[in-house]
Order: structure tokens, then C-alpha cells, then sequence
């Protein structure tokens, strides 16, 4: 089998043309985000916008940093403008039940005057109804009602005094009542005077006391029902009053809310309600410390003894322009449904109607609402008032105590909104599906998935797609602007982050990330433009900041305390390549691998594996080279052999499959016995058949190694190994494409095993004769003999074990 | 303040107590005054006879106010019950006349309540009292001791009701007579710099109207800031009521013995009118 050409360094790297662009910076594009590469994505948006129907809900999914937030809020603001402005909302008190505040919803920007024009009632009222009772009219009817009792009582007593007077008898008044007593003169007759009179003169005075006495107790068993006709007289005067002095304020509002039938009726219950309950309009102003102090109380509402006639506007569209597109970032209960605080008063919490908070759902209510899945999660009940809210088509405001049950004090019900709101859910793709699974009301409320790809094709419409994000973090961050070249390494940038030299990522909040970055160096740097070197620099200040741990790993490896050999031949022993993930950075290393063989039944030992090391993936590969060797070698004979494979150094455990290759090249070394060029690094996962298989993290794992070749200095021999399906995966550093270029460094593409471990030791593998058997020299012969010989030696140890142990056999 | 004219002489006041809500108001005036004035406050509780003898009566029953039931009232239990009024009006007299830091005796007398007053208040320059007692519910005017007490007592008499404030508007009656000019001394003596004074010019004519009113200004001089003359050209207590309801006076001040309003007249109008009243008697 022929082996591959090293890699040109064109292979490496697929540049950006800056002369592509038609614009000499991002200051002449006009800063919109041209969404390109989602187009499943948006179209899926276009139709849950569109779809009016219950349910048709939308949770768009993709991994974080994609920009689905940014693309939703501007397909949503453009389609949301040239919407209805939807109705204001506002709480009213109940007068037929406290208990359950009314909402009334009235056209847009209206809902301020009504507030306004209640306030100006309770004003007006203020002076109109002292002023009707502090009349003299109204005096003197009132005191002649009074008088009529006092009068009516003071006559019933001093005709009874009269009459009791001309039988010289005396109305008295004890410590707690009254009594009837004889007298003479003015004063009462003495006992021993009135037991010296005849028995008959007796007799009289009591009898004339004793019916005196009746007559008293009539009079006063009348009283108390002469005082409540007074107070019903009283009652209706005040009432008659009360009606007369504020009719034409009423009359008035009544004129400008003629047309709006519910707010018609609720100033109809006010004006009944004023009327009824005049007197509180002549009281003072409570002037308590809780009441002055009470936090964020404007003029109006420092004095709630009218919260009764007031409005609570929960929404003010007035400023509003098309449909509301609200993001919540903190998707709790209270600020998704609303919220019903309370104040402390006297040691109690008090509520009324007019501290009902409006929750993001009455804020986007008409419009479309967008949270973040993941935290609409964390937040308790949040989720299942959500799902009630959507599912009912209306807002009803609980409170988490009430849910909870933890408050059993009587709070209020207010009465439900309904609901017109397109929710937006943003997560992640895994959230949705677990979502999806287990929660049987999801697929029902939230039909509509847009699946946001975190790659999108590279060309040239994508490219100018990226030009025009670019530019909107410009102008939304106020950053400088971008030249050409600029723009075309944030491109390169975006490919080498998507893994793949023909895609390019749409993680949007790394590509925000450099160009803020960029635009701090090109300020440092003195630049009115952010050019291609500032972009450079942020890029390697980046990788330098984060590059403490490779450089640790590195500065171990020179040391020798790490053993990578990377200018000898070595038997049963390759340099391969593994990827570190710390954060949001990741890197290469080169590991040592090593083999060792031994009589054996054919079977390969992962290490890793024996001491639970070795993740289940790795060990799929390392059990796919027996599957290799069987297939190989043990058509003919069986394999008596048992090899070993290490991770040397590892200590922190292996997984994945992308050493399996070079797993596999060392083992053909072993049992060939051939060196291997430790030059060399490998890279890439092995089938049964020996094909060489893509892996990821390419560009990581090739930088990782060329690195410490560097640092050791380049021999112009070293270089990689890589399966040939991962070369569109390459968008190596500079300095690597450099090497390559000049020849210091080699990338070579490895479709099967047998072409690496040519490379690798420079002897052919060998191809399959017609009889069966491999060329002597070749890998495949050498290793066939190996295995021949390790066959015949395992059967002599057997037969001289059963001649030695005759009665076991 | 200001505090009394050198003319004006009042020594110890006495206060009839009943512990009826018009003589609370009596006694709180009466101290008001009496810290001023650097006054003894003479408190009087007087144990009714009538009430006594009523109880020893074989057949006395009493009425329950709130309830209208009757029952036998018999000395013990009235006896009780005046001693339980008494320590009321005691104590109620006692907490008042701290609170003011006056020198203060209490007196507890029984005999008939009129005459008992009046004798106690012989040794006083100003009498204080309810403008009624505890007498049946539904009196109109002045109460039986509060009518003998103007007509018959030496000192002045200050007639109190509930919601009554020494600080409130004063309406003196003014016809130019040395007693009224006492009056209005009197009532300047009471004000202080920022109370209002309101004075009724009884005057038949303009000539003597500016005539009453020269004395007056010249009288009241600027021991006073707010002032307002009103002409009263009328000598019937009717009108004179009626005008004094217009003004909504704190305190009437008046003298007994002034030349163009009789007595009787003075009378009928004290126990019209429903405002409490200082009336200066001549002797003050």
C-alpha cells in the first residue's frame, strides 16, 4: 500500500479573503444581523409566530452562546412592530366582594386618565362634601333632628316631673338611675315623717310613685327607639346631602367613560359607595410613622384611606409601539404571574388591590415573552404557573405562600387576565428533550421546537452574514470598528471554534467576546480600526492566558518528568495524542503508549481498563485491536500471545477512542519487533479492518505536539499522523503552517493502518499473498513469524507440561 | 395667658364636683385658671340628703338608666354607692390638681346640693361647675344648682361644659356700663396674646357705637392681637343667642349687673345659649 504525501501547508489553514468583501470596514454595513445558517431554525420561528392557535408555543433549543436570544428579539421586534398595540390593564376595588379586586382593560394610553381622573374625584370630593356638611343649612337640619329626640325625651320627663310635682312627689336622679320620692318644700320627707302619716296618706304617696314609676320605666323603654329614628332621619339627611353635593362630579366622569360599559358600572359602585360612607371624607389624614414612612409612596398614595377610588394601572401601554416583546431574566413566580405584596402596619401585613404587581406575563401580554428555560426551572412553582397561565389563557396572580400554604391569613384573589402571549422558551437542546420525555403537558404548550445549529456553512454569504454581526456588536457596544482584514481573521477565527475549516461557528458570545478583546488591544495599540494584528493578539492573549497548565504539562515533558521521546526508534512504543478540556479552553498533549507481549491466549490487556482507569469507550477501542489482530493473524493459528497497552504517566484516566490507531501501531510494532520513529506523534481512531477514522480536537492535538517540538527544536523530521476524513478539520496556527511549509514539519493523512505504520517505521506493511502468507520483511510478515514462533513455544511448554504431569492430562 | 389684670382678684376657686363630663370639664378649666392666677382650688363633693332620706323611705325603688328595670334601693347600698362616687370625685380631683401643681383641698359635705354649693363657694372668688349635673338625662338648659348658683352665689361663676377649652375665642358683651368694662377686663385677663376676642357692642345708634367701641380699643389696648367688633343693636336674649351662634364662641364672658341687659334677660340667655359662660358678678 502506497503511503500518503505529507500535507501541504494550503491543506492547513482556509484563509478568509479579505478582498472578498466589498465594505472597508463594518462603519459601512449598517449593523443588522444578517441570521444566516439557521434557516431550520427561523423558519421554525416564522411559523410559531405565526400560528395563533393555543399551544403553538416555541421553545427554541440550541447550545448557550448561539445567539438565540439575538435572533428571536429581532425577528420578534420586526414582526412585533407592525402589531396591535395591545390594551391597558388596571385593578379596581370590588365593592360586591373585597375579596377579589376587578380588572378592567381599556384601549392603550387610557388608562392613565382614568387613574388621573380618580384621583381628581377623591381631590374634589375632599372639598365637596365637607363644605355640603359644614353648611349652615345643613347645621341647622341636622340639629333640629337632634333636637326633635332631645326635645321629644325632655318633654316626656318634665311632663312626668309636672305630674309628679303637683302630687309633691320628686323625680331623682341616684348614682345609676332614677327615683320617685315625697317631699315637702324641696326636699324629700324624712322616713320618720313619712311613718307618722295616716296609713291611707301612705298608701297614696305609693301608690302615685308606684304608677309614676311605671310611667318612668315606658318612657325609657321608648327612648332607644326614638334614638334610632333619629339616627335613620340622620342617615337619610346625610345621604340626601351627600348625593346632592357630589352628583356632578360623578355626572361628569360618568360623561367621559359613558361608552366603556365596565368602567361605567364600577363609577356608578363609587358614586353609592361615597355616598354611603360620606363621613370619611371629613377625617383627617392619618399621620402615623408607618404611614409616613411607608417606601416608595408618591403625594397620592401616602394616604390609602381612599385606596377604595383608586386605579392601580398594572399596564400602561401608553408609550408602547406595536406588540410588547419582553425578556424576563429572572422568571420567578412573582415577576412571571404577578405578585401581591404587603406592608407592615402596626406589627400585621396588610394588603389592598393597589399593591398588585404586574408580572412579565401582564407586561407581554399581546405580544411575545421570552425566558430562559434553565432558569425558568430553578425557579420554584415558576414553571407549573407558567404552564397553568398558558394552558387556562389567563394570569392569575398567586402568591408562593399562598401555594406553599404557608400563609393562611386572608389575602386577595384578583381576578384573572386573560392571556394572549406568545411564549418564547430559550435552552438548551438536552433541557428540551428531557422536557419532551418526562413532562406530559410540554409537547401540548410548547409545539413548536427551532433547533438553532451551533455551526453554519462557510462560504461567502456566511461570510458577510459574520461581517454584519461583527458590526452589531460594534455599534451596540460602542466599540470601534473592524477593517476588512480584521473581519476576515474574526471568520478564520469562527471556523478553527466550529472544528471545521468549510463550517463556521455561530456561538455568538465567543465571537463577541474577541472582538471586545480586539478592541481593547487596538485602543492600546493606538488604532482607530481594529486590524487583523489586534484580532491576533487578543487571540494569543487569550490562549497565553489560559496556557498555564500546558505550559506546566510542557515544562514537565522538557524536564524528562514526563517521558515523550520525540527523536529515537522505539519497539512497542508511539507518542499519542490527547485533548484537555479546562473551561472553555482545551489543548493537546502527547502521551507516551507503550506495549508489551508475552505468551499469552490472544488477548489484549488495557490497563487502564484493570484498574478502572479507562473510560468504556476507550476500552470499545482497545477490544476492536483484538477484533484487528484476530482478523489478521489467527485465521491461520491461533494468536498465542497476550499483549499490554499503557497510557504511561496517565493518572487522571483515558476515554475516548482517538488513541486506538496508535494503540494499534504499537502493538504491530511489538510483535514485529520493529521500531517505531518516535518523531512521530498519531492520531485517530481504528475499525476492525484497520481503516483510520476521524476524530476531534485535530487542530489541539497537532498544536500540542508541534509545541514540544518546537521547544525541543524542529528536526525536520517530526510530524503527525492524522485520519485523512479530518484534514477539512484544519485550521492550524501560523507558526504550524509555517513549519509545514518550510518543511520542518509533517502532517501526514492516514487512511488505514497499514500506510501509518510504514510511515512509522519505515518498513511496508506488507500485503496479503495469494497463499495467504505476508512478504518476510514487511510488518505483517515479521509479525506472523513473531506469532508462529510464540505459538510453537507455548505448545512445546504444553506438551512438556503434560509429560511432566502425566495423571492431570 | 397673659394673666389677670391687677383689678381682677381671685384667691381660691371653688369647684363642684359630680364627676359628670360638664363638671370634668368644670374642674380642668377651674385648674387651667387656678395655675395662673396662683390660686387654692377647692375641690366639693356633695353627698345629696334628698337621696339619703329617698333611701330610707320603706318604699323607694330605683330605675335602671340603661335598662329601665327596678329595684329596691335601701340605705346601705346608696351609701355605698355614694362613697364610691365620692372616691371618684376624690381621685379625679386629686390626678387634676397635681397635674397643675396648685395648692388644693378637697371638701366632702352632704346636705341639699344647691345650698351645700353655695355655702362653700362663699369662701371663693369664682365658683366652677357644670352648666348641668347629674340630673335625668334629657335636661334642657342649666341644671338646678347651676340656675340658683348664678343667681344667688357671691363669687363669679364659671359654667363649664364637655369640649370646653380656655384657649378658645372669647365673646364679651360690652355696653359700656363699669360692669361690663369689669367683664371685659376679666376676659382680657384670660386671653392669651393669640386668642381670638370677639366683642358684642350693644349700641342703638352709630354715635355710641364709636363711643363703645373707643372705650373698648382703649381698654383692650394691645394686650391683644385678633379682635373683632360686632354691633348688636338688639337686647332680647333671642337675637343676642342667635348672634353668639354666628361667632361659635369658646367662652362667653358676661357680667351680671350691666345696664342695658336686665338680669332676667342675662339669665334666660345663660341657660339658652349652650356655650359655657363666665359670668363676673359685681363683687369680683
Amino acid at each position: 500500500m502506497p503511503t500518503p504525501a505529507p500535507l501541504s501547508h494550503e491543506d492547513l489553514y482556509t484563509h478568509c479573503n479579505p478582498d472578498s468583501f466589498s465594505f472597508a470596514s463594518t462603519q459601512d454595513l449598517d449593523g443588522r444581523i444578517k441570521v444566516s445558517g439557521q434557516e431550520r431554525a427561523r423558519e421554525a420561528i416564522r411559523f410559531g409566530v405565526g400560528m395563533k392557535h393555543n399551544g403553538f408555543n416555541i421553545f427554541a433549543l440550541g447550545p448557550a452562546g448561539t445567539g438565540k436570544q439575538t435572533t428571536l428579539e429581532q425577528y420578534l421586534r420586526d414582526t412585533a412592530s407592525g402589531e396591535a398595540v395591545p390594551e391597558d390593564w388596571c385593578y379596581v376595588y370590588n365593592f360586591e366582594n373585597m375579596r377579589q379586586p376587578r380588572a378592567i382593560s381599556m384601549p392603550a394610553g387610557k388608562a392613565c386618565a382614568f387613574r388621573h381622573n380618580m384621583e381628581s374625584l377623591i381631590e374634589g370630593l375632599l372639598t365637596v362634601i365637607p363644605g355640603a356638611f359644614s353648611s349652615e343649612e345643613y347645621q341647622e337640619q341636622e340639629k333640629n333632628i337632634k333636637e326633635q329626640l332631645n326635645e321629644k325625651q325632655a318633654s316626656e320627663i318634665e311632663t312626668l316631673e309636672k305630674k309628679a310635682a303637683e302630687k309633691n312627689i320628686a323625680l331623682i336622679r341616684t348614682p345609676s338611675g332614677f327615683a320617685f320620692a315625697p317631699v315637702k318644700k324641696g326636699e324629700v320627707i324624712k322616713a320618720e315623717e313619712f311613718m307618722r302619716l295616716k296609713p291611707e296618706e301612705k298608701e297614696i304617696i305609693e301608690h302615685e310613685i308606684s304608677s309614676l314609676k311605671e310611667s318612668m320605666q315606658s318612657i325609657m323603654m321608648q327612648i332607644p327607639k326614638w334614638q334610632r329614628e333619629t339616627q335613620e332621619k340622620l342617615k337619610d339627611l346625610n345621604q340626601e346631602v351627600a348625593a346632592f353635593a357630589v352628583k356632578p362630579l360623578f355626572t361628569e366622569l360618568k360623561t367621559t367613560y359613558r361608552d366603556h360599559k365596565e368602567i361605567a358600572h364600577y363609577i356608578e359602585e363609587v358614586e353609592k359607595d361615597v355616598v354611603e360612607h360620606f363621613d370619611q371624607f371629613f377625617e383627617k389624614e392619618p399621620t402615623s410613622p408607618q404611614m409616613l414612612f411607608m417606601p416608595g409612596q408618591g403625594k397620592n398614595t401616602g394616604n390609602r384611606r381612599f385606596n377604595h377610588y383608586r386605579v392601580n394601572v398594572v399596564i400602561d401601554n401608553s408609550k408602547t409601539e406595536g406588540a410588547p416583546v419582553i425578556y424576563e431574566d429572572k422568571p420567578s413566580i412573582q415577576n412571571l404571574v404577578g405578585d401581591i405584596e404587603h406592608q407592615a402596619q402596626m406589627g400585621t401585613l396588610v394588603t389592598d388591590f393597589t399593591l398588585i404587581k404586574p408580572g412579565a406575563l401582564h407586561r407581554s401580554n399581546g405580544g411575545y415573552l421570552l425566558l430562559d428555560a434553565r432558569r425558568l426551572l430553578l425557579e420554584p412553582l415558576a414553571y407549573e404557573a407558567l404552564k397553568k397561565a398558558i394552558r387556562t389563557r389567563q394570569i392569575r396572580i398567586e402568591s408562593l405562600a399562598q401555594l406553599y400554604g404557608m400563609a393562611s391569613t386572608v389575602s386577595l384573589d384578583p381576578q384573572p387576565v386573560p392571556l394572549q402571549t406568545k411564549i418564547i422558551l430559550l435552552g438548551e437542546r438536552r433541557l428540551y428533550y428531557l422536557l419532551s420525555a418526562h413532562d406530559p403537558d410540554f409537547n401540548e404548550l410548547f409545539k413548536v421546537a427551532a433547533d438553532f445549529d451551533d455551526e453554519m456553512e462557510r462560504n461567502q454569504d456566511s461570510h458577510l452574514s459574520y461581517a454584519g454581526f461583527i458590526s452589531s456588536i460594534v455599534n451596540n457596544e460602542k466599540l470601534k470598528h473592524l477593517d476588512r482584514h480584521a473581519v476576515a481573521r474574526i471568520i478564520e477565527y469562527g471556523s478553527r471554534l466550529s472544528g471545521d475549516s468549510g463550517k463556521l461557528s455561530t456561538h455568538i458570545q465567543s465571537i463577541t467576546d474577541l472582538v471586545n478583546e480586539s478592541n481593547y488591544y487596538a485602543t492600546e495599540n493606538n488604532h482607530d480600526l481594529i486590524t487583523r494584528e489586534d484580532v491576533q493578539q487578543a487571540i494569543d492573549a487569550r490562549r497565553y492566558r489560559a496556557g498555564r497548565i500546558p505550559g506546566k504539562i510542557q515544562e514537565a515533558i522538557l524536564e524528562k518528568t514526563i517521558l515523550i521521546d520525540t527523536e529515537s526508534e522505539k519497539v512497542g512504543q508511539i507518542n499519542g495524542l490527547s485533548v484537555y478540556m479546562l473551561g472553555n479552553q482545551s489543548f493537546g498533549k502527547p502521551s507516551r503508549i507503550t506495549t508489551r507481549i508475552k505468551m499469552g491466549k490472544g488477548e489484549v490487556i488495557d490497563i487502564e481498563r484493570e484498574v478502572e482507569m479507562g473510560g468504556p469507550i476507550h476500552s470499545k477501542g482497545v477490544m476492536i485491536l483484538s477484533g484487528f489482530l484476530g482478523g489478521r493473524f489467527g485465521e491461520e493459528q491461533p494468536l498465542s500471545l497476550s499483549a499490554t497497552l499503557v497510557f504511561e504517566q496517565s493518572y487522571g484516566g483515558v476515554e475516548g477512542d482517538s488513541a486506538s490507531s496508535a494503540e494499534l501501531y504499537a502493538l504491530l510494532s511489538a510483535i514485529s519487533e520493529k521500531p517505531i520513529r518516535q518523531c512521530y506523534a498519531v492520531t485517530g481512531s481504528v475499525n476492525q479492518y484497520g481503516e483510520i477514522q476521524a476524530i476531534g480536537g485535530v487542530n489541539e492535538k497537532i498544536e500540542g505536539f508541534f509545541d514540544l517540538c518546537i521547544e525541543r527544536g524542529l528536526t525536520g523530521k517530526q510530524g503527525v499522523l492524522i485520519p485523512a476524513s479530518n484534514v477539512k478539520n484544519l485550521m492550524l496556527r501560523n507558526d504550524v503552517v509555517e513549519a509545514v511549509k518550510e518543511r520542518r514539519f509533517f502532517i501526514y493523512p492516514v487512511t488505514h493502518i497499514d500506510e501509518g505504520i510504514e510511515i512509522l517505521t519505515g518498513i511496508p506493511a506488507g500485503e496479503k499473498l495469494e497463499d495467504g502468507s505476508y512478504p518476510d520483511n514487511s510488518i505483517n510478515g515479521l509479525a506472523v513469524q513473531k506469532l508462529e514462533l510464540l505459538a510453537e513455544k507455548q505448545k512445546k511448554q504444553s506438551e512438556n507440561t503434560n509429560n511432566n504431569n502425566p495423571e492431570e492430562s | 395667658m397673659t394673666g389677670l389684670s391687677k383689678s381682677v382678684t381671685i384667691k381660691r376657686i371653688a369647684v363642684a364636683i359630680d364627676c359628670s363630663p360638664h363638671s370634668r370639664a368644670s374642674l380642668s378649666a377651674a385648674a387651667e385658671i387656678a395655675e395662673i392666677l396662683q390660686a387654692e382650688l377647692l375641690g366639693i363633693f356633695v353627698e345629696d340628703i334628698n337621696l339619703i332620706r329617698m333611701a330610707e323611705l320603706p318604699f323607694s325603688q330605683e330605675i335602671h338608666l340603661h335598662t329601665a328595670r327596678s329595684e329596691p334601693l335601701d340605705s346601705p347600698k346608696l351609701e355605698r354607692m355614694l362613697k364610691q362616687q365620692a372616691n371618684e370625685a376624690y381621685e379625679l380631683f386629686m390626678q387634676t390638681a397635681k397635674r397643675f401643681g396648685i395648692p388644693h383641698t378637697f371638701r366632702k359635705l352632704r346636705g341639699l346640693v344647691p345650698a351645700e354649693v353655695l355655702a362653700a363657694a362663699v369662701e371663693a372668688d369664682l365658683l366652677a361647675m357644670g352648666r348641668s349635673g347629674k340630673t335625668p338625662v334629657c335636661r334642657r338648659g342649666l341644671g338646678s344648682t347651676a340656675r340658683k348658683a348664678i343667681r344667688e352665689a357671691k363669687a363669679s361663676i364659671l359654667l363649664a361644659r364637655s369640649g370646653f377649652r380656655p384657649s378658645s375665642p372669647l365673646l364679651v358683651i360690652y355696653d359700656g356700663s363699669p360692669a361690663a368694662k369689669h367683664a371685659l377686663e376679666t376676659a382680657l385677663g384670660l386671653a392669651r396674646g393669640e386668642t381670638m376676642l370677639h366683642v358684642f357692642l350693644v349700641a342703638d345708634n352709630v354715635q355710641k357705637n364709636a363711643m363703645l367701641r373707643e372705650e373698648a380699643e382703649m381698654i383692650i389696648g394691645g394686650r391683644i392681637f385678633e379682635k373683632e367688633f360686632h354691633i348688636i343693636p338688639w337686647t332680647d336674649s333671642g337675637m343676642i343667642a342667635r348672634c353668639i351662634h354666628m361667632t361659635e364662641p369658646g367662652l362667653l364672658v358676661l357680667s351680671d349687673s350691666m345696664e342695658v341687659i336686665s338680669s332676667d334677660i342675662l339669665y334666660r340667655l345663660i341657660d339658652t345659649t349652650d356655650y359655657p359662660v363666665l359670668l363676673v358678678k359685681r363683687s369680683l
